[in-house]
């Protein structure tokens, strides 16, 4: 028997013996089953700020996890060693949710990253990790594409604390030529997280030629003050050739300045440039009184005057989950 | 009177067979349309069983920063 995956927009037919896109999602004698459930590749202990997650508990660590497979197959994907393989050829841990939440209190971690592949291709995993995590008191984070329909996605958010959720172009052509994916249920995934009250943060890989114009940066940047607010964190983050992109130089870190100037003159607070270390390009600042509240070094704070989630100078409210 | 009676005559004949007909056609349609079109499913079924090979989750690989992005 056929089977239609309703998760992501992909909407995968899988004949029997098959899988989907994503690789791990396989039809088996009629049923589809979520082949590396309880099976990360890869389990570690690490910043909040490699995420990259800048206004979400500062300076903590958080296990991180992640089984392979993607529904996305990005060319320039930097981590495609286990985002485009089979489980087959990969080995795996054991690791079932129920003992998620105690593998992370006794790392001293407060919270669980689904991250490095895509949590949405194993999104059973995620989904029951998530629900016994929070139990635990933890809180969970996502990094994704965002890359899944709607209801899939809600039934997620009720237990997802913060996301930093790509935002590849603010075009659908992009999407198409070098993910092999479609822009509008991105967008709709980022306005959706944000309406449920999920702390989003929105990533944007800056890659020459492909997605640097100002028109580009611009309508992007437009769009995140417009439909998520100007709140809400952007992090620029500099290309490296890799995979199937390696014919692209790396971003030049004026190509970054620029993009966050642009991001800056469209109205947003808190602008980020990632993947280059340079001073003061990942620190936090007031949005009224311009105080320098968190200082990163790379993926260490140096620094965090923020006092109840506010500016202890002007006592702006600055967007995050702080404690 | 005859020829209007000999019209409505032909007309119900002509209503009933196309009624008969139509279903007559759309159901093995239906059938078939049933039996070609995949089921639709959101939620996988979770396995237990990995069909690659499995290693041990030691500490020291834990505490180390993942080697990936994000």
């Amino acid at each position: 028997m056929r089977l239609q995956c309703d998760l992501c927009p992909k909407g995968c037919i899988i004949e029997p013996g098959q899988s989907g896109e994503c690789r791990i999602r396989v039809n088996v004698d009629g049923k589809l089953l979520a082949v590396t459930y309880g099976h990360p590749c890869s389990v570690h202990v690490d910043p909040v700020e490699k995420k990259p997650l800048f206004h979400f508990l500062p300076g903590t660590d958080i296990l991180s996890i992640a089984t392979v497979g993607c529904n996305l197959h990005c060319k320039n994907c930097q981590n495609w060693e286990i985002s485009q393989t089979n489980p087959e050829d990969t080995p795996a841990v054991e690791l079932a949710p129920e003992q998620l939440a105690r593998l992370a209190k006794r790392f001293d971690c407060r919270s669980v990253a689904y991250t490095y592949s895509e949590p949405v291709a194993y999104y059973e995993y995620t989904l029951d990790s998530c629900r016994r995590v929070k139990e635990a008191g933890l809180r969970n984070v996502l990094v994704t594409a965002g890359y899944i329909n709607e209801k899939p996605w809600r039934q997620l958010c009720k237990y997802v604390d913060a996301a930093n959720i790509d935002l590849k172009a603010l075009s659908d052509s992009f999407y198409r030529d070098i993910c092999s994916a479609t822009l509008k249920p991105v967008l709709n995934t980022l306005v959706v997280s944000k309406s449920l009250g999920v702390e989003v943060e929105v990533t944007n890989l800056v890659i020459p030629t492909l997605n640097d114009s100002d028109k580009m940066l611009r309508n992007l940047t437009r769009w995140i003050v417009q439909n998520l607010g100007s709140e809400t964190p952007l992090h620029f983050s500099r290309f490296f050739p890799q995979f199937q992109m390696k014919n692209l130089p790396p971003t030049p870190a004026q190509t970054l300045d620029r993009a966050k100037q642009i991001a800056k003159s469209e109205g947003l607070h808190y602008v980020y440039i990632g993947n280059l270390t340079r001073p003061g390009a990942e620190d936090t600042f007031c949005p009224n009184c311009h105080k320098r509240l968190v200082q990163r070094y790379g993926y260490l704070v140096s620094e965090n005057l923020i006092e109840s989630g506010c500016c202890p100078d002007c006592k702006t409210e600055i967007y995050g989950i702080w404690n | 009177m005859n020829i209007t009676q000999a019209g409505v005559r032909t007309r119900r004949r002509f209503m009933k067979f196309t009624g008969c007909a139509a279903v007559g056609l759309a159901v093995p349609v239906g059938w078939l349309a049933a039996q070609i079109a995949p089921t639709r499913c959101v939620e996988a079924v979770r396995s237990r069983l990995y069909p690659g090979p499995l290693k041990r989750l030691r500490d020291a690989d834990i505490k180390r920063p993942g080697r990936w992005g994000g």
